[in-house]
């Protein structure tokens, strides 16, 4: 085959790995990811043996660095990006070699390093440019704590067949209260214990932590992956769903200041590692029903102002800006967990509107937006 | 101009039926959510000026619907299909290639090369829009995506830039 020809081949797998994606069939995106990049590579062989043109020799080496990547291959990724930075390539495409090095780099992160993990413990391990060697910008790190522990006390009440209340229970505060170890310099990581005295068992032998971690470690998998069917089967209430996608959100990366956030915990005396590389931006927006008619004639927006007003009973918020005021309604599972740190700040809501009534999708605010 | 979208459905420019069909389907989908029926006009800007009018015979149903959740992704690969069919239109190239690129593609426009793949090419920047606002027109989205293509104008190859909008159909495409 020539290298047009191996290349063709890849894409095509590329394409089956796609439309795998949207079957939710991700055994088969793993699958056809590897196959593609495989046959990049091969690719990428055969043109270098004949020529060293640029820039068709670094966008063939980007192409199966990424599918290294996508298809878990880090070391064969790794390789691949120090021969791509060799070459005398645009500052451009150096820089995108430099920031898979940091999401290949990212995952040796998230090994633990002779660090010991007590089952009730969980590492988070943050990566991006506003990260230091041990250094962190400070809101990047403890609102990403903050919603962990948010993801915890909800967690805890789904697996215990609890309603969900969108105020926490005080008790779930006490038995699920986070403790931190010192902070290590492995981009930024640090250990998360959660709850320090609680004895009670969720299944025999079994501590509730680490159950609750487990749970909260899979479905962020799951939503990396966009399996989102397979969430729909672990967490079937839908207010404890859209609750869990927005906070994951919360969690992930914005792809500049933070650009990788990873987990790892331990499960039956083996480290499990979960990356959640996919960005805020890139994350679906509240799965709400929405009938064929509706589609139609619902009216996507996107308004900005104060948050100077919420009403729990009502489950509505309202924006204020110089010109007009907007009354929104929260969808269940959002209002204390998603909304509320948003309180008297100027914010960027995206939502559904049709006629005059507005559902809020996503929340943001102004000052911390990326474009 | 005519433009039939039903023709991706055998894959153009070198680019593989499956991946011409799923944005086919993003195409219609963008457009049935506005309202908009086959033979749809929508204006042609920047380099090319033109009225296209968009043909299909797909039909939209739920089911096509519940697959593109996220409006984002829909445009995006809406665009695409738009993009691929105008620029078969409006250049020489006989092919569109892509290559994998973080979570997207980088599409180049070339030439058949028995040697190399990107040689003498072009980049083509696609983007989209379901519904225009004062803050994100096509004009605006054409001015952010010319910025972008200037970081690589040492390349010295030319850039195409697509841009779609869907909701009140327009295109703009400008060879820079």
């Amino acid at each position: 085959m020539t290298v047009k020809e191996l290349h063709r081949e890849s894409m095509r797998f590329i394409d089956l790995a796609l439309l795998a994606r949207f079957d939710n069939t991700i055994d088969k995106v793993k699958e056809n990811y590897l196959k593609a990049f495989e046959l990049e590579k091969e690719a990428l062989k055969l043109f270098i043996q004949n020529s060293n043109q640029e820039p068709t020799r670094s966008i063939l080496i980007r192409s199966a660095a990424n599918l290294a990547i996508l298809s878990g291959q880090l070391r064969e990724a790794e390789k691949l990006v120090f021969i791509g930075l060799t070459g005398d390539i645009s500052e451009e495409l150096a820089n995108e070699f430099r920031d898979m090095f940091q999401d290949i780099n990212f995952h040796r992160h998230l090994a633990l390093k002779g660090v010991v993990l007590d089952t009730k413990e969980v590492q988070l391990s943050l990566s991006g440019n506003e990260v230091g060697h041990g250094l962190i910008r400070g809101d990047e790190f403890s609102n990403r704590v903050h919603t962990l522990e948010k993801m915890a006390y909800r967690t805890a009440d789904r697996l215990r067949n609890k309603s969900f209340t969108e105020n926490v229970s005080k008790q779930n505060i006490i038995d699920f209260q986070p403790y931190f170890s010192t902070f290590r310099a492995q981009s930024f990581a640090v250990t998360i214990r959660f709850g320090g005295t609680i004895k009670q068992q969720m299944i025999e032998g079994t501590d509730i932590q680490s159950v609750i971690i487990g749970d909260i470690l899979n479905n962020i998998q799951l939503i990396n992956d966009e399996d989102y069917l397979k969430l729909n089967d672990n967490i079937t209430d839908e207010t404890y769903r859209t609750n869990f996608i927005a906070l994951a959100k919360q969690l992930a990366p914005d792809g500049d200041r933070i650009k990788l956030v990873g987990f790892t915990a331990v499960k039956n005396n083996e480290p499990m590692t979960v990356a959640l590389t996919k960005p805020a931006s890139k994350f679906k927006t509240i799965a709400t029903k929405q009938t064929a008619e509706a589609a139609i004639t619902v009216q996507e927006i996107e308004i900005e102002g104060f948050l100077s007003f919420a009403d729990a009973k009502k489950n509505k918020i309202k924006l204020s800006n110089d010109k007009v005021n907007f009354e929104i309604e929260v969808p269940k599972g959002l209002l204390s967990d998603v909304v509320k740190p948003f309180f008297e700040d100027y914010v960027i809501i995206t939502g559904t509107k049709n006629g005059e009534k507005i559902i809020l999708k996503d929340i943001r605010s102004k000052e911390i937006s990326t474009p | 101009m005519i433009l039939d979208l039903e023709t991706l459905r055998v894959g153009i420019l070198g680019l593989t039926p499956e991946i011409c069909s799923f944005c086919l389907q993003a195409c219609t989908v963008c457009l049935a959510h506005s309202n908009h029926q086959s033979g749809v006009n929508a204006a042609l800007s920047e380099t090319h000026s033109d009225n296209i009018q968009l043909n299909w015979t797909s039909i939209v149903d739920e089911k096509m619907r519940r697959g593109w959740k996220d409006w984002d992704e829909t445009t995006e690969y809406g665009a695409t299909a738009i993009a691929i069919l105008l620029a078969n239109e409006l250049t020489e190239y006989p092919c569109i290639e892509r290559s994998s690129k973080g979570t997207g593609f980088d599409y180049w426009l070339g030439e058949e090369d028995d040697i190399g793949i990107f040689q003498g090419k072009a980049r083509l920047e696609i983007s989209g829009i379901l519904k225009e606002t004062k803050k994100n027109t096509l004009k605006q989205r054409v001015n952010i995506k010319e910025k972008q293509t200037n970081i690589t104008a040492n390349t010295n190859m030319n850039a195409h830039i697509c841009v779609t909008e869907f909701s009140n159909p327009k295109c703009a495409y400008k060879i820079i």
